[in-house]
């Protein structure tokens, strides 16, 4: 056998087979081999398919329950644009003694459940010397409290208040966040007067530099909470093929009726082929249900902003309750953002009505948005309040909901005495049913250092904050 | 002493003319007559020669012969009769130990068992046989794809090879199905639709501003509020934009003078080139946030763009698309250095600015677009896919099934090759309505769809069913329809789904007679064609084999893969040649004429040739002649460091004479190789112990022959006159002592005097093909009635195509009733 040379087929057919026999004798459990067999197979050039281990195991999902005797806190953050109509949203009365405004007058079931706190500020929304771009900062101030760098490109702000509570809670849940929005990023160029779009997209901040890309499609933030990674992709693919097979499938039973016994043996090869790739789909689909939390999330992008928004709240109160995060926020839309509110019937867009310049049928426009927002927030709140935690109490007993937004009154772009309301005692760490007037100017990032000591992971400092929110009260 | 051994070749001639002259269906009257020679004439040799081991008793390889005795049992055996024929014909049989038969002996007993043979298998009119439902092949399945949509992408090239059955990889009963090739017919239609069809949602689009302090400055300027930059005289500042598709752009430059009661200036904008692309006169940009604007169209490549803006006092003649500046032309690069570490540090607003230092003011620059996307962003196919456009309104897809319908109706025709009704079209039409309705674009929807289409069996598979009202012939055959037809026509010749203009002559029901010949010769002249080059002769004559031959690198270094494509696309090349010339079918033993490039030509010591194209060249100066000195077949049939005579003579019986030589007897050595046996004189002498064996001799005397005439041919083809010490011998003598001295002779007296023979090779080759099933016994009637009508123009290529289009196994079915 001198004539073949090292590396013709056969050859290398002849190696393989060796490396496969004395694979097959080996004992398993000299596991390092593996490796040894993979490499060797990939020296001699060839591709095998290796079983399927990997693919095989169990795709590990958090516990639905808490391991943790105690039942965690949750944190959620919930951003509205443009502002609000502040008259319409301020309630009225003392600390104790108070009425929840008309605007916030969909939340009377939860009253009892939630603070609403005025006086805060975010004095980096403001324009010091960077001139416009009031939306920009909106946004990103409003979990950070720092001022961002006006530019389009070398983007800087601050650690947002969840991803400093995300950071610290790394390893005890699938996600230590989520992040959600109802409108897509727009991460690149600039949006609002020089200030990159990410300023006004983002409110959650990994890092000073880094955004918390939001998932704004249900079904993409359902997989990237319970189907884990490449599972969504290869869903959707699935779904289209199983689609498609149906399809095909009758143009072969049609075509069966009139082939021959020859032919009908041809057809049958596909036929079986056919099915058994619908069962593969079936199994996966299957297995994938198994390891899911009950909810019926549809596939692609949602339109209807209602249908949106509720998934959306869903999503969150589902993360909380399997425990698969501990961390949220939702952008509403972005900021500046002009979505048109059709279902209530307003057909102008949102920021451009902000500035209203006190315009009564704008203004009347502007508090329908603002009561119809606070609507869906008080949907949020009851499906977190119907949930039973491990400790007895509900979801929202053990959370911090924070709603609001960076700017409060639109039409001129005040970045103090926002509209804000936090729902839920944080694991009773908070007294709850008050009116909480703070005064002026108080930076908004004492509330987050509060927030953050009442999450169990707190930090010195935040943006411009000054010390805690005594008023707050959190018994830590 | 060869003289003895080609006997046997001798007789193919006889055979042949012989058969040719019995080709309409046999009478009853010739029935009898043949009953009748065979009873006198073929079975006493038969008996005699054979019996005596092939009888009852012995049963030597498993064969009883006596049963032959009577003419009836024939038919039923014509199987092993047909083998009997072919070991007689060859030699191969008696054993050179029994009793042989002399020349005229065999000669009477061939043409015995063939005349028996056609007598008893061509009584009736030939069956057309039944042909198994075809999955398209992965050179089909990359055509099919490539002239459905106009792209040549390929996909195939992933799948597993296709099983082979008759020499061809188009054999429906051996071409099977798998799981795994689903799978990769999914993923291929995935990939492929995607390709086809473009999402335009899913196209880049560009919204951008750059504000005053965020543009980039030459000269002195100041930062007012709102954004204006107010530029210094001589100053101009500008903007940079990444354009990832082609089309049109808006583009608007926001500013004005910085005072009140200056003259009215005019703002320019030139691009990266120096080229002016937009003017205006801009007066006083109105104080406080407020600007003048000028906004413009422009059309803009892919790419990165600059645009410099500026002011000047007076239009002196400047115009668009034709003033050039060179400043902007040649711009210092350190220019726009100093300007990005400038920008690093903005500029503090102010109100004081001096409006006689800082005359003109700049507050954005903002480029949006491509309102719309231009056609050549997409590929050909996507007008042809999506024909019909969707639209959308309020967010919603208008009418998604009507155009759906609307556009793939014409598609699934092309891709099914048939008509198909509008109720078939709308399970499809409905994946893309379904697609919509969860948000996804009517172009993602029609992706879908494509990919249906691609995975359905109907694109698959070419089966032949019967429309329901269609006649049985009196033999129970049944005609192709026109559309089946055009299938059959298109696949064979091209190995792709017919093209339109196929398609409508079926719709006209065109495809007969006089004007099938017509569309024939169209459908040779297409350079679609060329898959009768890489899939029909290169099957054919084995070529594929050179793919993954290895020549020993120490003794043929020149043999690279690129040599090995150059034989490859030579042997292709003779074989267009011939056939769109329609050239006779001998002219590719004999042509002294071939097709290299620069590295074939310089391997066959010819000069001129430079280059990877290939040319044509004459031959009539080399030892060079036809398909037997091409280095693809000497290659093919080599070992990888020395030439394999027995392997070249086994090569041309099966190729060019048509009778493969029978198996080995089991347990006979391969030829030792060892360092001597590369010499041309020890290889003879070992090829004679080798037949010493009278096992052997028989059959070896007669290939290694034939493989001795190209000794002067290397294991990778190139030309020599020594083999190791010795000249090389190649001369040799065919049967009734036609002799030759070399190749070249060689060749040529094949050519003339076994022409009937390689035409006859060729109409079975061609037919198998054609077809996509083995013949049968009965097959060889419609084989010899193609032969004897093409033998008037000495078999030209084309007429036996055309004719084995017009035969009735071509144009009919046998069809088992579900």
């Amino acid at each position: 056998m001198t004539g073949i040379s090292p590396d013709s087929p056969s050859t290398v057919r002849r190696v393989l087979q060796c490396i496969e026999d004395k694979w097959y004798t080996m004992k398993p459990e000299i596991s390092s081999k593996q490796i040894d067999r993979r490499t060797l197979l990939r020296g001699a050039g060839v591709a095998l398919g290796l079983p399927l281990l990997e693919a095989m195991t169990p795709i590990a999902k958090s516990a639905f329950a808490s391991t943790e005797e105690v039942a965690p806190v949750r944190m959620a953050c919930v951003f509205f644009p443009n502002g609000a109509i502040m008259p319409d949203w301020q309630p009225q009365g003392t600390e104790e003694d108070w009425k929840l405004s008309k605007t916030l007058a969909p939340l009377e079931s939860h009253k009892s459940k939630l603070n609403v706190i005025s006086g805060l500020a975010l004095d980096a929304g403001r324009s010091g010397r960077d001139g416009a771009g009031d939306h920009a900062r909106c946004a990103s101030t409003y979990l950070t409290a720092a001022r961002p760098v006006k530019t389009s490109s070398n983007i800087y702000v601050g650690i947002s208040v969840d991803q400093i509570a995300a950071t610290q809670l790394i390893g005890k849940t699938t996600l230590p966040s989520i992040e959600l929005g109802l409108e897509p990023s727009r991460n690149a160029g600039s949006c609002d007067s020089g200030y990159s779009c990410a300023y006004s997209s983002n409110v959650s901040w990994r890092s000073a530099t880094q955004p918390m890309p939001k998932e704004t499609t249900p079904r993409m933030a359902f997989e990237r909470m319970f189907g884990g990674g490449q599972g969504a992709e290869r869903r959707e693919r699935d779904l289209e093929r199983q689609s498609i097979l149906d399809v095909v499938r009758s143009d072969v039973s049609r075509m069966m009726k009139r082939v021959g016994q020859t032919d009908k043996r041809k057809l049958d090869e596909y036929l079986t082929s056919v099915r058994e790739i619908e069962m593969r789909i079936a199994r996966a689909e299957a297995e994938d249900r198994k390891a899911m939390p009950e909810i019926d999330i549809p596939f692609g992008r949602v339109e209807e902003f209602r249908d949106h928004v509720r998934l959306m709240y869903d999503l969150m109160v589902v993360g909380f309750q399997t425990d698969t995060t501990r961390v949220a926020t939702l952008m509403l839309d972005n900021a500046g953002g002009n979505r048109r509110y059709k279902e209530i019937g307003i057909n102008d867009d949102h920021h451009g009505m902000s500035h209203h310049r006190n315009r009564q049928s704008t203004v009347d426009k502007l508090r329908k948005i603002d009561h119809y927002l606070v609507e869906h927030f008080s949907y949020f709140l009851d499906k977190l309040d119907t949930i039973e935690d491990v400790n007895g109490r509900t979801l929202l007993d053990q959370s911090m909901i924070l709603y609001g937004s960076g700017i409060s009154d639109g039409n001129r772009h005040h970045h103090h005495d926002l509209p804000i309301v936090l729902a839920g005692s944080g694991g009773a760490q908070i007294p709850t049913g008050r009116f909480i007037q703070t005064g002026r100017e108080r930076p908004m990032a004492n509330l987050f250092l509060s927030m953050l000591d009442a999450m169990g992971t707190p930090a010195e400092s935040i943006g411009d904050s000054s010390g805690r929110l005594a008023e707050l009260g959190a018994s830590i | 002493m060869f003289l003895f051994a080609f006997r046997f070749l001798f007789l193919f001639t006889v055979t042949f003319g012989l058969a040719c002259a019995l080709v309409s269906p046999a009478s009853g009257a010739e029935l009898s007559e043949a009953a009748k020679k065979w009873s006198t004439e073929g079975w006493p040799l038969l008996k005699r020669f054979c019996l005596d081991c092939h009888n009852a008793d012995t049963r030597e390889a498993e064969l009883d012969l006596s049963p032959f005795r009577s003419f009836e049992s024939l038919e039923s055996g014509a199987a092993s009769m047909q083998r009997v024929l072919e070991m007689v014909r060859f030699g191969a049989m008696p054993p050179e130990d029994a009793e042989l038969p002399s020349d005229k002996d065999r000669k009477k007993l061939v043409t015995a068992l063939d005349r028996t043979m056609f007598a008893v298998t061509c009584d009736l009119r030939p069956r057309p046989g039944s042909v198994t439902a075809r999955r398209l092949n992965r050179a089909e399945y990359n055509h099919s794809i490539r002239d459905l949509f106009g792209i040549d992408l390929r996909p195939a090239d992933s799948f597993p090879s296709d099983e082979v059955g008759a020499g061809f990889d188009n054999n429906g009963d051996v071409l099977s199905l798998s799981t795994m090739l689903i799978e990769k017919y999914l993923g291929a239609a995935e990939s492929v639709s995607t390709k086809v069809v473009i999402d335009p949602e899913t196209l880049p689009r560009l919204k951008e501003e750059r504000v005053g302090d965020q543009l980039l400055v030459h000269g002195d300027s100041r930062a007012g509020w709102y954004h204006g930059r107010f530029l210094a005289p001589n100053g101009f500042a500008w903007a940079e934009f990444e354009v990832a598709i082609e089309g049109e752009y808006r583009l608007r430059v926001s500013g004005g003078t910085s005072f009140r009661d200056a003259s009215p200036k005019t703002v320019v904008v030139y691009d990266r080139d120096g080229v002016l692309r937009g003017k205006q006169t801009m007066e006083y940009y109105g104080g406080a946030g407020k600007s003048q604007r000028y906004e413009f169209q422009l059309d803009l490549e892919k790419g990165a763009h600059r645009f410099y803006m500026g002011f000047v006092e007076k239009d002196r003649g400047l115009t668009i698309g034709k003033t050039k500046s060179k400043r902007f032309a040649q711009l210092d690069p350190k220019v726009i250095k100093e300007a990005n570490e400038r920008a690093k540090k903005p500029l503090k607003p102010t109100r004081r600015i001096d409006k006689v230092e800082f005359p003109f003011m700049v507050r954005k620059f903002a480029i949006q677009g491509p309102r719309v996307i231009p056609k050549g962003v997409f590929p050909p196919s996507q007008w042809q896919v999506a024909r019909k456009p969707a639209h959308k309104r309020d967010g919603k897809w208008q009418d998604v099934m009507g155009a759906a319908v609307a556009s793939l109706q014409p598609l699934m025709q092309r891709a099914f090759r048939e008509p198909v009704s509008k109720a078939e079209v709308e399970p499809y039409a409905e994946l893309v309505l379904k697609a919509t309705k969860r948000g996804e674009s009517y172009y993602r929807g029609m992706q879908i769809a494509v990919s249906a289409i691609l995975v359905s069996p109907r694109f698959l598979f070419r089966v032949e069913t019967p429309p329901p009202d269609s006649q049985r012939e009196e033999d129970g055959a049944i005609r192709l329809t026109q559309y089946q037809l055009a299938t059959r026509l298109s696949y064979f010749l091209w190995s792709s789904l017919p093209d339109k203009s196929l398609m409508n002559d079926a719709d006209k029901n065109d495809l007969k007679e006089k004007r099938i010949e017509q569309v024939v010769r169209r459908m040779i002249a297409d350079p679609k064609s060329d898959a009768m080059a890489t899939q029909f002769a290169a099957q054919w004559f084995g070529l594929r084999n050179l793919n993954g031959h290895d020549a020993d690198p120490e003794k043929f270094g020149t043999f690279t893969s690129s040599l090995s494509a150059a034989m490859l696309r030579e042997t292709e090349l003779l074989f267009l040649h011939v056939m769109r010339n329609n050239r006779p079918v001998a002219e590719l033993l004999t042509s002294d004429y071939t097709f290299v490039n620069q590295e074939l030509a310089e391997h066959y010591g010819i000069q001129g040739v430079q280059g990877v194209g290939f040319r044509k060249v004459s031959l009539k100066k080399l030892p060079r002649r036809g398909l037997l000195s091409h280095g693809s077949v000497l290659t093919l049939t080599s070992y990888p460091g020395r030439t394999s005579p027995v392997k070249r003579g086994k090569w041309v019986l099966e190729n060019v004479l048509g009778t493969p030589p029978p198996d080995p007897p089991p347990g006979v050595p391969e030829l030792e190789e060892n360092d001597t046996s590369d010499s041309n004189a020890s290889l003879r002498e070992q090829l004679e112990t080798h037949r010493a064996d009278p096992a052997c001799a028989a059959c070896h005397r007669v290939m290694d022959q034939l493989g001795f005439g190209l000794e002067n041919f290397d294991a990778i083809g190139a030309y020599r006159d020594q083999g190791g010490a010795d000249a090389i011998d190649s001369s040799g003598v065919l049967p009734g002592g036609r002799q030759f001295a070399n190749a070249v002779e060689l060749s040529k007296m094949l050519a003339e005097t076994e022409q009937a023979a390689f035409a006859r090779t060729a109409v079975r080759r061609l037919l198998t093909f054609a077809l996509g099933r083995e013949l049968k016994p009965a097959d060889r009637c419609t084989v010899d009635e193609i032969v004897k009508k093409t033998a008037k123009y000495n078999y030209r290529f084309m007429d036996l195509v055309v004719e084995v289009i017009n035969s009735r196994s071509f144009q009919f079915y046998d069809w088992d009733q579900p």
